[in-house]
């Protein structure tokens, strides 16, 4: 039975959290450093607030520019993706979903822009970013990964070790205090009153991902940089890995890969794979551990 | 050409057998959950393939090592009523490479309603959208 009201619950970077600690209530000192550091990374890097790093260079010109040192190890690993992808993941996509109306506004109406998006280019070397023009930039879900890995090393740090945490969906879980794994169900992409199957989580994470939650105006929130158009073909791809960042990476990643490189993109990322296909079949990594309703 | 021609179909049927008896048995318990089930009454809307798995398989061809995707079609009662050879992985050096590591299955999953479940402790899924996201749509929705 699902254990609703259950966990510490809040709002951060644009979705619905829960922390749940098997052994004891989530002390307030726990708490307040969680939403501390959600808050401040939202604040830090999302698109959407135009004083965040994500949005810096909105305006800039071609050159270098120092950046953080966390938005430098973030971007590091979105360029591994990008070159993973044959460059079809890109963070630098984040102008391309404005001009589709995905905005700070969300005015979710195509702008008469969008036909002539250019994907701006960029490196990251250590902390110093090159570009080649204005660039924006959406982490997206490897963002979040990210972020609930951090969540995790929060409660690690304060002495819990018997906890779940779970960001929008995507979730990073140790086991239960006895050594048991957490038990997940995993929603079918677009079919919210249905899963697919379920994991038993012990000392991974889990990443889910569709194309249905950001939908608007034909377009949804998942993009194909050169084509300026949102993706075909894949409705949702589900990935566990050791981290949660890992998992979201893996999500990200074969979002835009071909089936026959899947295992490799994942093998990459130490992920196991769901790839749920617009006709209605599924590609399930050989190794993949749960139960699915076949 | 043609010698060689039928040698690699002969090899690729060969390996078609194979890749079913492979499949089969790996898939013994499910094939048995998926017979009960019917046993069971479970009624199934495509009177022919319900699901399919598929797997890769690498075979020295005249020319040199190919490899082949089998996509083997099981009925509702888990019988094997198809079996496909294609020759999908054939591409560019990259994608090629990047092929031997593909095993991947392939298979229609039903699913089965949330509220069925027990013991559920959380639902992985996707990111709900923001309230401005929402707000925004139904916003567009009513200028409609």
């Amino acid at each position: 039975m699902m254990k609703k009201g259950e966990g510490f619950t809040f709002t951060g970077i644009g979705t619905d959290w829960c922390v749940l600690t098997d052994g004891g209530e989530l002390r307030q000192d726990a708490r307040t450093g969680i939403t501390d550091y959600i808050r401040v990374f939202n604040e830090r890097f999302s698109r959407f607030l135009p004083d965040s790093e994500a949005c810096a260079f909105r305006k800039a010109e071609a050159g270098e520019y120092p950046v953080s040192e966390e938005f430098a190890v973030l971007l590091e690993r979105a360029g591994g993706l990008r070159r993973l992808t044959n460059g079809l993941y890109d963070p630098a996509v984040g102008g391309l979903l404005e001009e589709a109306g995905y905005d700070a506004a969300y005015s979710m109406a195509p702008r008469p822009g969008v036909e002539e998006f250019r994907l701006p280019k960029w490196e990251i070397r250590g902390q110093v970013l090159t570009i080649d023009g204005p660039a924006v930039f959406d982490l997206g879900g490897m963002g979040k990964g990210y972020c609930i890995d951090r969540v995790a090393d929060i409660l690690e740090t304060l002495g819990y070790t018997h906890y779940l945490v779970d960001g929008g969906g995507d979730i990073y879980a140790t086991t239960k205090r006895g050594g048991e794994p957490w038990h997940i169900a995993l929603e079918y992409p677009g079919k919210l009153d249905t899963a697919a199957g379920t994991v038993e989580l012990a000392d991974q994470g889990l990443a889910v991902s569709d194309t249905f939650r950001r939908q608007w105006g034909g377009w949804h929130h998942i993009v194909h940089p050169f084509l300026r158009a949102p993706i075909e073909g894949v409705l949702g791809v589900a990935a566990l890995a050791p981290t949660a960042w890992d998992a979201d990476c893996a999500t990200s990643a074969l979002f835009f890969s071909d089936t026959q490189e899947y295992a490799a993109v994942a093998k990459s990322l130490h992920a196991r794979y769901l790839v749920f296909r617009a006709d209605g079949r599924t590609e399930i990594s050989t190794d993949w551990e749960g139960e699915l309703f076949v | 050409m043609n010698m060689l021609k039928s040698r690699r179909n002969l090899i690729i049927a060969i390996l078609a057998v194979a890749a079913a008896v492979l499949l089969a048995y790996k898939y013994v318990p499910a094939l048995l959950q998926a017979r009960n089930d019917a046993a069971q009454g479970v009624t199934d809307t495509d009177p022919v393939v319900s699901r399919e798995v598929s797997t890769v398989a690498t075979y020295e061809a005249p020319g040199g090592t190919d490899k082949v995707r089998f996509t083997i079609g099981l009925d509702a009662g888990g019988r094997v009523v198809s079996v496909k050879a294609s020759d999908a992985l054939k591409g560019d050096e990259v994608s090629e490479n990047l092929a031997t590591f593909s095993t991947g299955l392939l298979v229609v999953i039903r699913g089965k309603k949330l509220s069925e479940l027990t013991a559920v402790d959380r639902v992985g899924k996707s990111s709900l959208t923001t309230a401005a996201f929402n707000a925004s749509i139904l916003d567009l929705q009513k200028q409609l």
